[in-house]
C-alpha cells in the first residue's frame, strides 16, 4: 500500500477516513455513443510564436513577426495558413475554427503560468492570492463538468498528463473538481484503457464467466460496505463527497466490450510506461498521442463526453524537442525557449533564434494535434461523417505568448462541429474584453451542458461577464 | 500490507497507482485531504487485490502465515480466518454483520478459480480480494459518535490505529491490538506510545518526518559547477541525501533528541568525501561514521551540506531561498509569491554575493523590499559563510564574508554575527518551536493544523522550548492530547 494513503480525515463527527486498428472495430464501437457530442481538450504551455514585441535584459528591443494566427479572419483557405504553424492543420480546414483574441482575466495568482494553467478550464481566480507556484485554483474544471453532468452515472471524465511527476504547479494542473479539489491525473495510456475496459483486453476479449462472478460478488460488498458508512450520522461533506466518488467508481466487467483496441494498439499503449519521465519532447509527443488513442477510444464508446489531455507541466521546463531541421540538434526546454534566453525570469542570455525555435514547436504541437483529428475522423457515424464531426477537439495553449506571459489572445483552436453546432472553416476574432470564460460556456453549451435547461452561461468565477459567444455559432 | 500478510517481501503494487494530486503548500505525504478513490485508481486496488489474493494462496507456506491454528472443519477453520485477518486488516473486530458478509462471499467460492481446486484455499483469496478492496481496510475510519463537549472520543480500536499510523505509518501489531481490545486509557496510551517509538518499526517513520520537514527532496537538485568547483565530490546530492538520513534517524530515533538539537548540534555522519568537505583532520574511508564537526563552524541541520547546496546555484549560494525556508518553514511566517515576471539575479560581476542580492531586493521603496530587507535576506545572510557546495568560506570574490543580520524571528529581531548566532537563536525562539509543534501535529495527524489545535502547539512549544524536550518525547506527549484521543465536532482540514 502506498505510503500515506490510509488516513484519517477529520469528520463532523461522523465517519473519518483517515486499437484494433481503429477501422476494425469502429462501427461497434461508435454504437455505443454515436453522434454524441464531447470535447477533447489537448493543452500546450507557454504561449505561441505570434507577432509581438518585447525587450530582453532590461534593453535590448525584439520585435517579432507573426508566424501562427491566420493572416486574415474567414476561411482557412492554405493562402491564409500560409508560413504559419496552423498549415500544419490544413487537411483539417474545413472543420477548424480558429478562436482569436480570446482574453483570460488577469486573476492575481502571483504567477503567469498559475494565472493561465488553473484558469484555462476553469475560468477561476485562485483560493489564495499572490501564491504564486502554490496556487490553487477556486472552482471546477468544465472538462469535469461535463463529465459529472453528462457522463453515464456521472462518472469521472479522463485527465491525461504527459509530463513530469511534480514541477511548476505540481504537474498536472489543469483539472478540478471544485474549489481547491485538484484532480488526479493517470500517466500511463495503458492504465488509462485499462480503467475503460475493466480489464478486459484483445488478448481477453470476452471477460471470463467466473471472473465476472467473482468480481460482481466482491463489488456488491464493498458497495453495501460503501452504503453503510454512507449512512453514518454527521458524515462529513468532504468524507461524504469522497465515498460518493468511490463508490461511483466500482464497475462491473462486462461480458464483452465493444472498446478494445487491437492487441497491436495495446501493446503501443503498453509501451506508454517507459516513457512517463521521458522530457524528450518527440517521447513525450509520442506519450500524448498514446493519450489521444485512448481519449478518441473513449469518446467513441461512450466511456466519457470530455478529455483533457496536457502536455508539460505549469511552465513546460522539462520538453526539449529536436530542431525538425537539424536532428542533431535538442533546443533548451520550453520554458526558457518561450523566454528566449536561457533562464525562468527575464534576465539571462539570449538563445539566439529562440522565435524560430518556438515556431517549430508550435508546429509539433500543431501535428500531434492533427493527429488526434485523424483518430477522430477514423471512426464513421452511421449517418455520415465522422466522430470528429459529433464532438469537439480543442488544442489551446494557456498563455499567448512567452516573453511576455500574455492572457490576452490566448489560442484555442477548436475542430469538429459538436453536431453543427460550430462555425467551421473560419478564424474569428472576439470582441475585445474578458470573453475566455465565454467561450468554456460556448463549449460547455455545445457539448450539452445547460443551466436549469437553458444554455450554460455562466461557468466560472461570478465576476466574469455572462453569456455566449454568437461569432462562433454557425 | 507486509505487516498484514506476514511476508518480508509482498509484491508492490502501489508502484502502479497513478498519482495523488498536488496539495497547495507544505503538507506531509501522508497529508489526506486530497486523496480521494476515483475510477483509474479503483481499478488499480481491484487489480493489486486480486494479485496479492493469488499470490499469497498460490503457495502453502505464504498461506499457512496468515491462517489461525484452528482445528476443524473448512468452515470453521474459514470462520477464524474471517475473524483473524479481519481484526488485523480493519484494525478492528469485524462485526456481526461484517462476518456473516464475508462468511457468506466465502461460501460462493468453490469453483470460483479454474487454478484453486480446493474449496478453502479458494474461499480465502475471494476474502482475501474482498478484504483489500474494503473501504474500511482502504480508509481508516473512525465511527464513535458520543460527543463529550465538543469532542467525541474515540474507541480503543480507533486509538489503537492512530497511535500506529501516526508512529509507525503502518497498522497495529498484536499486541497493541491485544491492549486496544481491554481499555486504551492514556496511561495505556503512553505506555504503548513508547513501546512503539522504542520499536524498529519506528525508524523509517522519525526520518521521514524529518525528511520532509527538512526539504529532502529538494537534495537530488544538487549539481555544483565542475568550473567553480572542481574538487566538489562527485555525487554530491546522493552524499547529502546520505548523510541527511544518518543524522535524522541518529537525531530522532537512536539518540532521541529535541528540536534544539536538530538545528544546533555539530554532530553528524561523514564518510572520506564528507569528511574533506567538512575540513575534518584524520582518516576516513567510504564507510560512514559518527563525526563531531567544528563547532565554530557547523551547528545542525541548517549548516549541513545538503540544506546548503540545495539552497545554492551551481556557483553561489543563495540566500534568498535559503532565508525564505526559514522563514516559512522553520518559522511558520507566509511569503507572498513575488510580483509576476521579476527578473532574476543579475550576475553578480564584481561585488559580493551578498551585495548582488542586497542591491537587487532591497532598493528602498520597492515590493521586494518588503519581504526581503525585512525578513527574507536577514535570514540567508548568516549563511554567507557556506559556498554553493555547502563549504565552509571567509571570502567572498576576494572580500571577507559579511554574516551579520538583523534577524526577525518572529515577534523578535535578533543581531546575530553568523549562521551559529542564527541557530542558536532558533533554538530558543518560542516561534520557532511553536512552528515545529505544529509540523509534528501535522505529520501525527495527517492534515494541516487549524485554529483549533492553539492550545495543543502552545504546550508542545512551552515543552519543546523550556523542558527541552525530545522530539519523541514530544509525539508521546501529543498522543495524550484531546487532540488526539478525541475527534472534532467540526470539520478540520
Amino acid at each position: 500500500m502506498r505510503y500515506g494513503r490510509r488516513i484519517v480525515l477529520q469528520g463532523l463527527g461522523g465517519v473519518a477516513l483517515g486499437m484494433p486498428l481503429l477501422e476494425s472495430f469502429s462501427k461497434q464501437a461508435v454504437a455505443a455513443g454515436a453522434n454524441e457530442t464531447f470535447a477533447i481538450f489537448f493543452r500546450q504551455a507557454n504561449g505561441v510564436a505570434s507577432a509581438q514585441s518585447y525587450t530582453l535584459n532590461g534593453t535590448v528591443k525584439h520585435s517579432e513577426p507573426e508566424r501562427f494566427w491566420p493572416m486574415n479572419t474567414g476561411a482557412l483557405t492554405p493562402a491564409n495558413l500560409q508560413g504559419r504553424a496552423l498549415e500544419e492543420l490544413n487537411a483539417y480546414a474545413s472543420k477548424l475554427l480558429v478562436v482569436g483574441n480570446c482574453n483570460m482575466k488577469d486573476f492575481p495568482y502571483g504567477d503567469g503560468h498559475a494565472r493561465g494553467a488553473l484558469q484555462s478550464l476553469t475560468a477561476q481566480g485562485p483560493v489564495v492570492a499572490d501564491a504564486g507556484g502554490d496556487s490553487e485554483a477556486n472552482g471546477e474544471s468544465i472538462d469535469h463538468r461535463i463529465g459529472r453532468e453528462l457522463n453515464p452515472g456521472g462518472r469521472d471524465s479522463l485527465f491525461l498528463y504527459a509530463g513530469p511527476a511534480g514541477g511548476w504547479l505540481g504537474g498536472a494542473c489543469l483539472s478540478y473538481r471544485g474549489p481547491n479539489q485538484r484532480r488526479a491525473s493517470v500517466a500511463d495510456p495503458l492504465q488509462a484503457y485499462n480503467t475503460i475496459t475493466g480489464g478486459t483486453s484483445a488478448a481477453m476479449p470476452d471477460a471470463s464467466t467466473l471472473l465476472m462472478k467473482r468480481q460482481k460478488s466482491v463489488n456488491d460488498l464493498v458497495r453495501a460496505q460503501l452504503d453503510r458508512l454512507l449512512k453514518q450520522p454527521r458524515l462529513s461533506k468532504t468524507d461524504k463527497d469522497r465515498l460518493d466518488l468511490h463508490l461511483s467508481s466500482i464497475r462491473e466487467l462486462e461480458v464483452s466490450l465493444g472498446c478494445q483496441l487491437s492487441l497491436d494498439a495495446e501493446k503501443v499503449l503498453d509501451g506508454g510506461q517507459s516513457i512517463l519521465t521521458d522530457s524528450n519532447g518527440e517521447e513525450r509527443m509520442k506519450l500524448a498521442k498514446m493519450h489521444m488513442d485512448v481519449a478518441a477510444m473513449a469518446v467513441a464508446c461512450g466511456y466519457t463526453r470530455s478529455v483533457a489531455i496536457q502536455f508539460g507541466e505549469g511552465n513546460d521546463s522539462s520538453s526539449r524537442f529536436l530542431n525538425p531541421d537539424n536532428p542533431a540538434e535538442r533546443f533548451e526546454n520550453f520554458h526558457y525557449i518561450s523566454h528566449r534566453i536561457l533562464s525562468n525570469g527575464g534576465d539571462g542570455t539570449e538563445i539566439v533564434g529562440a522565435d524560430v525555435m518556438h515556431h517549430k514547436i508550435d508546429r509539433y504541437f500543431a501535428q500531434t494535434f492533427k493527429y488526434l483529428l485523424d483518430k477522430l475522423s477514423a471512426y464513421p457515424l452511421p449517418g455520415g461523417g465522422t466522430l470528429l464531426d459529433a464532438g469537439l477537439a480543442v488544442w489551446f495553449s494557456d498563455l499567448a505568448t512567452g516573453p511576455a506571459h500574455g492572457s490576452q489572445n490566448c489560442p484555442f483552436i477548436l475542430a469538429g462541429s459538436c453536431n453543427g453546432y460550430f462555425k467551421q472553416n473560419a478564424y474569428v476574432k472576439l470582441p475585445d474584453g474578458e470573453n475566455h470564460n465565454q467561450l468554456l460556456n460556448t463549449i460547455g453549451t455545445a457539448v450539452g451542458l445547460t443551466k436549469a435547461g437553458a444554455p450554460l452561461d455562466d461557468f466560472g468565477d461570478p465576476s466574469l461577464p455572462k453569456g455566449l459567444l454568437a461569432e462562433l455559432k454557425a | 500490507m507486509n505487516e498484514l500478510l506476514q511476508i518480508a517481501t509482498a509484491v508492490s503494487h502501489a508502484k502502479n497507482f497513478r498519482a495523488d494530486p498536488r496539495q497547495a503548500g507544505f503538507l506531509f505525504d501522508r497529508a489526506g485531504g486530497s486523496f480521494v478513490v476515483d475510477q483509474a485508481l479503483w481499478k488499480s486496488y481491484q487489480d493489486a487485490a486480486e494479485a496479492v489474493a493469488a499470490y499469497v494462496v498460490a503457495d502453502d507456506a505464504r498461506l499457512a502465515k496468515i491462517l489461525p491454528s484452528v482445528a476443524g472443519e473448512q468452515a470453521t477453520q474459514a470462520q477464524a480466518f474471517i475473524e483473524a485477518f479481519g481484526l488485523k486488516a480493519f484494525r478492528r473486530p469485524l462485526t456481526p454483520t461484517e462476518a456473516a458478509e464475508y462468511k457468506a462471499l466465502y461460501d460462493t467460492a468453490p469453483g470460483a478459480y479454474a487454478d484453486v481446486s480446493d474449496p478453502f484455499k479458494s474461499g480465502v483469496r475471494l476474502l482475501l480480494e474482498a478484504f483489500l478492496q474494503a473501504p474500511d481496510f482502504l480508509y481508516r475510519v473512525e465511527t464513535s459518535t458520543v460527543q463529550q463537549g465538543k469532542l467525541i472520543p474515540l474507541g480503543s480500536f480507533e486509538v489503537a490505529s492512530r497511535l500506529s499510523y501516526s508512529l509507525w505509518n503502518s497498522m497495529p501489531d498484536a499486541s497493541l491490538l491485544q491492549t486496544a481490545a481491554g481499555v486504551l486509557d492514556a496511561n495505556t496510551v503512553a505506555v504503548e506510545a513508547r513501546r512503539l517509538l522504542a520499536d524498529p518499526r519506528a525508524r523509517a517513520s522519525l526520518r521521514t518526518f524529518g525528511t520532509e520537514l527538512f526539504d529532502q527532496q529538494h537534495f537530488s537538485s544538487i549539481n555544483p559547477s565542475s568550473k567553480a568547483f572542481p574538487n566538489a565530490p562527485a555525487g554530491l546530492a546522493q552524499l547529502a541525501i546520505e548523510e541527511n538520513n544518518r543524522f535524522l534517524e541518529r537525531s530522532l530515533f537512536e539518540n532521541p533528541g529535541s528540536f534544539a538539537d536538530l538545528v544546533t548540534t555539530p554532530e553528524t555522519s561523514v564518510n572520506a568525501d564528507l569528511a574533506k568537505l567538512y575540513g575534518l583532520s584524520g582518516t576516513f574511508t567510504s564507510d560512514w561514521v559518527p563525526a563531531m564537526l567544528n563547532s565554530a563552524e557547523r551547528s545542525g541541520i541548517l549548516t549541513q551540506v545538503g540544506f546548503l547546496a540545495a539552497r545554492a546555484t551551481s556557483e553561489n549560494p543563495d540566500p534568498i531561498h535559503r532565508g525564505a525556508f526559514i522563514a516559512n518553514r522553520l518559522l511558520c511566517q507566509s511569503i507572498s509569491a513575488p510580483a509576476i515576471a521579476i527578473p532574476p539575479l543579475p550576475a553578480a560581476g564584481a561585488k559580493t554575493n551578498r551585495a548582488n542580492v542586497s542591491d537587487h531586493t532591497e532598493v528602498p521603496g520597492s515590493a521586494c523590499a518588503s519581504c526581503h530587507a525585512a525578513i527574507i535576506n536577514p535570514l540567508g545572510f548568516p549563511f554567507e559563510s557556506y559556498d554553493a557546495v555547502g563549504a565552509f568560506r571567509t571570502q567572498d570574490n576576494g572580500v571577507p564574508v559579511d554574516t551579520t543580520a538583523m534577524a526577525k524571528l518572529g515577534a523578535q529581531t535578533l543581531a546575530v554575527k553568523n549562521a551559529i548566532e542564527l541557530t542558536q537563536g532558533l533554538a530558543l525562539s518560542p516561534e520557532a518551536h511553536a512552528c515545529f509543534g505544529a509540523h509534528l501535529l501535522e505529520f501525527m495527524l495527517g492534515r494541516a493544523s487549524a485554529p483549533l489545535d492553539q492550545a495543543l502547539t502552545e504546550h508542545l512549544r512551552d515543552s519543546s522550548l523550556n523542558n527541552k524536550a525530545a522530539v519523541k518525547e514530544l509525539m508521546v506527549q501529543l498522543t495524550q492530547s484531546p487532540t488526539f484521543l478525541a475527534r472534532s465536532i467540526v470539520e478540520l482540514p
